[in-house]
């Protein structure tokens, strides 16, 4: 499985987020890396089909983003959204495993193995109101691998995690890695030390290096820093 | 699933406080405004009122109640004495058709008919009727039996002036309940998660909009029950076999008080889904919240103020189409017609018709609007 983005570019008013960036994702964790403001959360909007690129394009093994089929195989975890509040944890699972299709028996099994993987056991029949800021991240985690997703994509998924929780988390990636397509972005270089693959650097739009994480060497930071301090 | 998605979006709606408060406000204040109307000072007893059950209002009533009338000023006022008490509901009916200012101790049965008669060619003439609309008016007039045969209308005359109070909630409660359907999910951003979703796209929208169709139900039903349980609790059916004229005697159809109501409640029913679609229409459209709500009131304010006078023609009868006119029973004086598709149609009629063409085309609109979001752009 093959995601491929080709030439896409978006653009704001007078600012580029995102500026004819090509790449192919495959199998394997990438790594996103890139300062804020950098495009990224811009370029996942358009890897997800949720905003429209000015131009190029982006599809999976023939599907175009646009599709039901490949909203089918999606997993998003947005950087930042809110929650019914009037919904607790456990409904706001099924709603969501309604809206990506699965079946109610299915739901239900879902649900209840996830709340277990994020650790929410204790807390899944609570208003989601009432969760912390890390609850409710791990909340956001279960909900984006509810439909088994075979393209996962996080926008700063640790934001808002303990160390321990965020340890819980990499090892999570890792195992998920294996077997399916993982776009993870961060601005935190050391969460991607030890899981990703790929590394993609981006600043102001545009792609500025990308290859395997080895080339990034034992110290990622000093190389991202150097590779952000290059003029292309 | 899509049951489930369903139940979810119910419970966003009926779970919400906001929501749940405003509906709530609205039937405890429904139910104040019948209690008082009931328990009005009324100037005649039930019984009094019922007394002359069957009789016609014809010259022979009127030299009735004449020894009750006295003339002051010019004007004729009934002297309520035990006695008089029972000419009290017929003094109504025909001073709704002379009014106070005039001697009415000089007036016979063929007199009041010949006024009621005047009174509405004038009518006729002044919104310049063609000649095809006053001949379906005078079909219709012919059909209304004289003289008018008085009955016991209490109920359903009090049932008929609430339908304008009616239409007044369901309006706030759609824009209260419904003006966040889709503007919500923005917002919390929520949008990002549904529309990346295998159902978030065609499916939801359907689902959001049934569920919004399902809460503004509920809420007119509600507020239908709220308004009509006390009527029927103290006066049962009563009345609502009596002509149309007793309550309303500028109206020339030739319909029972119960039809009337029945009509009404239909027009409600569909201003109710007619308000919901063009709210979430602009839930979709605008996906902000407080500027759907601002704009809605906004209009309300507007429709509850502005009146078009006759000579504004074609833009006067498109003005009174609107649901809280009809409600307002600005179709009993206002005789003109509707031409759709070569056919006349009384205002309500031709209502229902645009009600429904503005409802699936709000619905078509939105759903494309829909197809089209995009998360922050």
């Amino acid at each position: 499985m093959e995601l491929i983005a080709d030439r896409i570019t978006k653009q704001y008013k007078n600012k580029i987020a995102v500026d004819r960036m090509s790449f192919t994702l495959t199998k394997g964790v990438t790594g996103l890396l890139g300062a804020n403001g950098a495009g990224k959360t811009t370029l996942m909007r358009l890897l997800c089909g949720i905003l429209a690129p000015d131009s190029g394009s982006v599809s999976c093994d023939g599907m175009s983003v646009g599709t039901e089929e490949y909203r089918d195989i999606l997993g998003y975890l947005p950087q930042d959204f809110g929650f019914y509040p009037e919904f607790s944890g456990k409904d706001f699972l099924l709603y969501m495993s309604a809206v990506k299709g699965l079946t109610k028996k299915d739901a239900i099994r879902k649900t209840q193995e996830l709340i277990e993987l994020v650790g929410l056991r204790d807390s899944a029949g609570k208003k989601v109101r009432t969760y912390s800021g890390g609850m409710r991240q791990r909340l956001g985690i279960a909900q984006a691998l509810l439909n088994d997703p075979q393209i996962l994509i996080m926008d700063e998924p640790t934001a808002g995690l303990d160390p321990q929780e965020r340890i819980r988390f990499r090892n999570l990636i890792s195992g998920l890695g294996q077997n399916i397509i993982v776009l993870l972005s961060t601005h935190i270089v050391s969460d991607l030390e030890h899981i990703a693959d790929r590394l993609m650097i981006m600043k102001d739009g545009q792609l500025l290096w990308q290859g395997n994480r080895s080339a990034g060497g034992e110290d990622l930071e000093a190389f991202y820093i150097s590779k952000i301090g290059e003029k292309r | 699933m899509l049951r489930i998605i369903y139940m979810y979006e119910l419970k966003k709606l009926f779970r919400a406080k906001v929501n749940l408060i405003a509906l709530a406000g609205a039937v405890i204040m429904l139910v104040f405004l019948v209690i008082f109307s009931i328990s009005e000072v009324q100037p005649v007893s039930r019984e009094a009122a019922k007394e002359l059950d069957g009789r016609a209002i014809d010259g022979e009533l009127i030299e009735e109640l004449k020894p009750a009338m006295r003339v002051e000023n010019g004007s004729t006022v009934i002297e309520i004495r035990a006695e008089s008490e029972k000419y009290v509901p017929i003094m109504d009916v025909i001073t709704s058709v002379t009014g106070y200012d005039m001697d009415l101790t000089q007036l016979d049965g063929t007199e009041f008919y010949a006024l009621r008669e005047q009174e509405l060619n004038q009518r006729i003439e002044k919104q310049r009727l063609s000649e095809t609309e006053k001949e379906f008016w005078r079909s219709q007039e012919a059909q209304v039996s004289k003289p008018f045969v008085y009955h016991y209308h209490s109920g359903p005359a009090n049932l008929l002036k609430a339908f304008q109070v009616l239409g007044f909630f369901i309006f706030l409660l759609s824009t209260v309940g419904l003006s966040g359907v889709y503007a919500r999910e923005t917002a919390d951003n929520m949008n990002q998660l549904l529309l990346c979703s295998r159902y978030g796209k065609k499916e939801l929208y359907l689902i959001k909009f049934a569920a919004g169709l399902t809460w503004i139900l509920a809420a007119a039903f509600l507020l239908l029950l709220a308004v009509s349980t006390p009527y029927f609790f103290v006066y049962g059916m009563e009345g609502m076999g009596e002509m149309l004229q007793l309550v309303k005697p500028w109206s020339m159809l030739p319909y029972t008080l119960g039809q009337m109501l029945g009509v009404y409640a239909e027009i409600y029913l569909l201003a109710a889904l007619l308000f919901a679609a063009v709210t979430m229409l602009l839930s979709v459209i605008t996906q902000n919240q407080p500027a759907v709500t601002c704009g809605l009131l906004g209009y309300l304010i507007v429709d509850l103020f502005a009146n078009l006078p006759d000579r504004f023609g074609i833009i006067q009868r498109i003005w009174l189409l609107r649901p809280n006119a009809v409600l307002m029973n600005t179709g009993f004086t206002n005789y003109r017609l509707i031409h759709l598709a070569g056919r006349l149609f009384l205002n309500f009629q031709a209502a229902s018709v645009i009600y429904a063409v503005i409802f699936m085309a709000a619905f078509l609109i939105g759903r494309r609007k829909y197809r089209r979001l995009q998360v922050g752009n």
